[in-house]
């Protein structure tokens, strides 16, 4: 009796160690996360500024840290004390940022600090430990220690930039002004807690100096091979197209990732077979495919539900075709609407960030965005490619400071994908492969968790097969609404109509050709 | 005994004199149409997204910190532009003609900076009773019988229906398209009876009315045709010969408007109307359209499409408004490509027709609410207070087309009966009244064909409001000639002995 419980113990222990190998992980993270606020001072929305919030909020996202923005004119005194840091992005520097209660307490707090952008504060400064230096109407070229990497920043009125740094103060990049060869300052500055970027864009060097530097403030160490991915792929992409595109890639070896939309319904249809199937030879020739979000309509804080059945049926109809994605991809602006990140984002445990759409539509906007397990920075590959004002970086491979995936707009001729791929062979980076490379993966849709790790589907828990040519599967028939017997009554009604009138027509016609004789007759003159 | 009967005879005709039964039709429905959209809590119709076509472009705007509500509730007050309006209109439209004479009305009487949506309504209000006068009046002249009340009700049960009446707090177009539809029906009939000594007027009437009618609605331009049909029996009016000419011109104009109005739709609206015709109309009512899109020479891809609105109403897989769409799929459709489509796929568009006439005769607006949220009623909420005729009618009209065509057809051979009676007598009442028939039900059979073929079956209803309006004036028209017995044959005076 004794050896018998024995035994099943182990049984118990040992099928409990075996589900935790076959499932991926189902939970997140369970590193604390950090808590941020995001303090801008203005959208700038004409010089198409509000990119850089959005950025800044992405690469946030990527390090793990929950961040919520908030405009400085709306900030309340004490509202930081419930974070763990702070950053201070200047948009507008014309205007001053003037919240007293701001200033107070970003400088009485202890926690992590950033500041972005021109108007570094004497304050700021001096709590760095460092002498600000305003330099005018400069030409400044960023570059790297070793001078190999150098970008030419757009000629700029002043920046202030830090002479004179402690010893324990660590530097990323170096600005460059064309005046004086001899003298350089800082791009990126991390002392102790606290950090400072002169300037901030959204694509070239200065990205991935300023993701490096925040890299830095928040402790992350490690570098990222970028994802080559794929964007704006629908079902209504050219899909011979696509199919040569991931061909191309697989025989020279390059690992890729597909982002694309999908329809919830019409599985049935031969169109969706034939998506079904592309997508399905992309997951064999080692693609990886991230379900993009929907467009956004006419949406309101009540259409949670709408999403939810949405996003399932995605999901489940794309299971069921064994297309199994690896994450969602979505505009960034989907991370601060509590409705999408709840019904949809919360599904998956990878999120790759595609910038935002130049119009954005809230169902429900609040600004706390949440962080996943695996966050991953889509920006556009192109961004690193020019030549035109510095080092192409695509050339020199460098890797990233944070999961980074740079994105190609899906080719929409032959002409494009030749250049596509023109494109791809000039670049040099080592590209993230999914099956070595990439975190276990998981994403939960009403009844089915479809789970990727190292390069195996998970198939509610279980291991399955990405087939070239589609299972027969046993799919549920599609409930009917009840016919009621009204209904059926005006049917058979119209019907029976009908039919009476058609018959009401032939005899008719009948009698008057019968008859036609005698009616005739009737006007006939009787001789 | 016989002198109660002479007495009630005596209080008969006086009634008669005091209230003929145009007079009782028109103060009923006043009545009726008053209470719902004029005594608080006022009913209409709730915006399903279209108002701002007539809105903007006419300098009226949602309030500013007001919760606007679509589809559920009706909105009472809007906010009247007092600067400069930078607003265009989008389309070439009579209907701003309705709307400045509401906004006129309301500057004058409520306010000049909000706009009470029942303004609207009174505009509306006034063009129907006059509406309802005459055609009461066509059908019911010169017989003074007290058969005629019974005429009286049915128009009040058929155009005093809730249905059309709640349209009237509404920036619709529909609510003019009635008004004037019964104005040119009766003109028309006015002149067939020879009501007035002098035609000029009637004929004025029904040209301007036409004209308007046509203009008011860039569905309406096809409407031109039907229109030019009736205008055709005017050319058998006696001792005209001098006006054939100006009435020439007259169908002229006709037709061109009807192409202005066609022509001059915007550029957005040809596009949504073509993507939703392949999304609402080629792709649907058939088990999977892919294979026919590839015939046809567009990618099967699209067949996914299927119902999808060109602007989301929630959500959706591509932007159906943006560049990849309007590149790579409206290019490739159009009128012609639509048609042959559908000429190559018969059952599906017999499918369709059925579902277009399954929809011909539910005039109520389901989709939206005719409640204010003032009221406390739930939104979407429908009014049921007299729609016995709407109602009855949408159940019980047969669901087919070919019932339809088979309706016309019957209808078109009774009447071509009088038609050559009338020819044959000399008369010309059967004779205009043959050709205004003939011409209410093209509009009866091919309103739903261009609707399927413009449109699909995005809004089929209300794309069809002219259907059940133009089968209702038939319907009329036809119980009144029965009981006046002049069916098959010009009125005579003393008919009724025989």
């Amino acid at each position: 009796m004794k050896n018998h419980r024995a035994l099943f113990r182990w049984l118990f222990v040992g099928l409990v160690l075996l589900m935790g190998l076959a499932v991926p992980g189902r939970v997140q993270a369970a590193q604390p996360v950090e808590r941020v606020l995001l303090v801008y001072d203005s959208q700038n929305v004409a010089n198409n500024d509000q990119t850089k919030v959005a950025a800044v909020q992405r690469i946030l996202t990527g390090l793990h840290v929950q961040v919520k923005t908030e405009a400085a004119e709306n900030y309340r005194s004490g509202q930081l004390a419930k974070y763990q840091g702070v950053v201070t992005l200047i948009n507008w520097p014309q205007t001053a940022l003037n919240n007293r209660a701001f200033s107070r307490d970003r400088a009485r707090f202890k926690g992590i600090k950033l500041h972005i952008g021109p108007n570094l504060t004497k304050q700021e400064a001096q709590s760095m430990g460092v002498t600000p230096v305003k330099l005018y109407h400069q030409q400044l070229t960023l570059r790297n220690k070793q001078r190999t990497v150098h970008q030419l920043l757009p000629f700029s009125e002043t920046m202030t930039a830090l002479t004179k740094l402690p010893t324990k103060a660590r530097t990323v990049g170096y600005l460059q002004p064309q005046t004086a060869q001899k003298r350089a300052y800082p791009y990126g500055t991390v002392v102790g807690r606290q950090g400072y970027l002169p300037y901030f864009s959204t694509g070239g060097y200065s990205l991935t100096l300023a993701m490096q530097t925040m890299a830095t403030l928040f402790g992350h160490t490690k570098t990222y091979d970028p994802l080559l991915t794929i964007t704006k792929v629908t079902p209504y992409s050219n899909l011979v197209l696509l199919n040569k595109l991931s061909l191309t890639l697989y025989r020279r070896g390059i690992p890729f990732a597909v982002s694309t939309t999908t329809v919830g319904t019409n599985a049935n249809f031969k169109a969706y077979q034939r998506f079904a199937k592309v997508l399905r030879l992309i997951e064999n020739r080692g693609g990886v495919i991230f379900l993009k979000t929907p467009v956004v309509g006419g949406v309101t804080a009540s259409s949670g539900h709408t999403l939810d059945d949405l996003m399932n049926n995605y999901l489940i109809q794309f299971a069921q075709n064994q297309v199994y994605p690896v994450g969602i991809s979505t505009p960034a602006f989907w991370n601060q609407d509590r409705v999408y990140r709840n019904y949809a984002l919360k599904k998956a445990n990878q999120i790759l960030w595609l910038p935002n759409p130049a119009t954005l539509t809230y169902a429900k906007q609040d600004n706390e965005a949440t962080v996943f397990k695996n966050s991953i920075y889509g920006v556009a590959a192109s961004s690193f490619g020019t030549v035109s004002s510095g080092t192409d970086l695509s050339k020199m491979g460098r890797r990233f400071a944070i999961p980074t995936a740079l994105t190609f707009t899906m080719p929409n001729s032959e002409t494009s994908l030749k250049d596509f791929e023109h494109r791809v062979n000039r670049m040099h980076y080592q590209w993230l492969n999914p099956a070595t490379q990439m975190k276990s993966t998981n994403i939960v849709s009403g009844t089915a968790t479809i789970g990727y790790q190292y390069g195996t589907y998970f198939l509610n828990g279980a291991r399955t097969q990405v087939p070239d040519q589609p299972v027969q599967e046993k799919t549920l028939a599609a409930v009917k609404p009840e016919e009621s017997w009204m209904n059926r009554f005006f049917k058979v009604q119209g019907n029976v109509l009908l039919i009476f009138f058609l018959g009401t027509f032939a005899v008719f016609g009948l009698f008057i050709f019968v008859g036609r004789k005698v009616y005739l007759n009737m006007f006939k003159r009787k001789g | 005994m016989i002198i109660w009967k002479r007495r009630l005879r005596r209080a008969g005709q006086i009634f008669q004199k005091l209230m003929p039964p145009p007079l009782l039709a028109v103060l009923i429905c006043a009545g009726l149409a008053g209470y719902l959209i004029f005594v608080p809590p006022i009913n209409g119709l709730a915006d399903n997204g279209d108002y701002y076509r007539a809105m903007y472009s006419n300098g009226i705007y949602k309030l500013l910190g007001t919760d606007y509500n679509y589809f559920g509730y009706v909105t009472q007050k809007f906010g009247l532009m007092k600067y400069f309006n930078e607003y265009h209109s989008v389309n070439f439209s009579s209907q701003p003609l309705f709307v400045k004479l509401a906004i006129g009305l309301n500057k004058l009487f409520y306010s000049r900076s909000v706009f009470d949506i029942r303004f609207m309504g009174v505009v509306n209000y006034g063009l129907y009773l006059g509406g309802i006068y005459m055609l009461t009046d066509a059908l019911t002249y010169p017989a003074k019988r007290f058969r005629n009340y019974v005429i009286a009700g049915l128009v009040v049960l058929v155009f005093g229906d809730a249905s059309f009446t709640l349209y009237f707090n509404s920036f619709f177009a529909e609510p003019q398209m009635l008004g004037l539809t019964l104005y040119s029906f009766s003109s028309i009939l006015l002149l067939a009876r020879q009501r007035y000594q002098r035609r000029w007027p009637l004929i004025l009437i029904y040209l301007v009315s036409t004209l308007l009618l046509i203009a008011n609605k860039s569905q309406n331009a096809p409407l031109a045709l039907s229109f030019v049909v009736v205008t055709l029996g005017l050319l058998f009016l006696p001792n005209f010969k001098a006006q054939r000419p100006y009435l020439f011109v007259g169908m002229a104009v006709v037709l061109i408007t009807g192409g202005l109005t066609y022509k001059l739709i915007g550029k957005e609206f040809v596009d949504i109307n073509s993507y939703q015709t392949f999304s609402h109309g080629v792709l649907t009512q058939t088990d999977d359209p892919s294979k026919a899109l590839a015939e046809g020479g567009v990618d099967e891809q699209y067949a996914l499409m299927q119902n999808q609105d060109y602007y989301a109403k929630q959500f959706a897989t591509i932007q159906a408004s943006g560049p990849y769409v309007k590149k790579n799929l409206l290019t490739k459709l159009g009128f012609a490509w639509v048609v042959k489509y559908y000429a190559t796929h018969l059952k599906q568009f017999g499918r369709l027709l059925d579902l277009a006439a399954a929809d011909v005769m539910i005039t109520q607006v389901k989709a939206v609410g005719d409640y204010t949220k003032a009221s406390g009623a739930p939104p979407g909420k429908q009014v049921t207070f007299f729609t016995l005729y709407s109602q009855v009618a949408g159940a019980f009209f047969p669901q087919k087309f070919a019932f339809n065509c088979l309706l016309a057809m019957a209808l078109l051979m009774t009447y071509a009966v009088g038609f050559y009676n009338d020819l044959k007598n000399h008369e010309f009442e059967g004779i205009l009244r043959f050709f205004l028939v003939a011409g209410y039900l093209t509009i009866f059979i091919f309103v739903p064909v261009i609707s399927i073929i413009g449109d699909g079956d995005a809004d089929l209803a209300k794309h069809l409001f002219m259907v059940p309006v133009s089968i209702d004036l038939i319907f009329l028209l036809f119980i009144s000639d029965v009981l006046n017995h002049r069916l098959w044959h010009a009125y005579r005076q003393g008919a009724d002995a025989s």
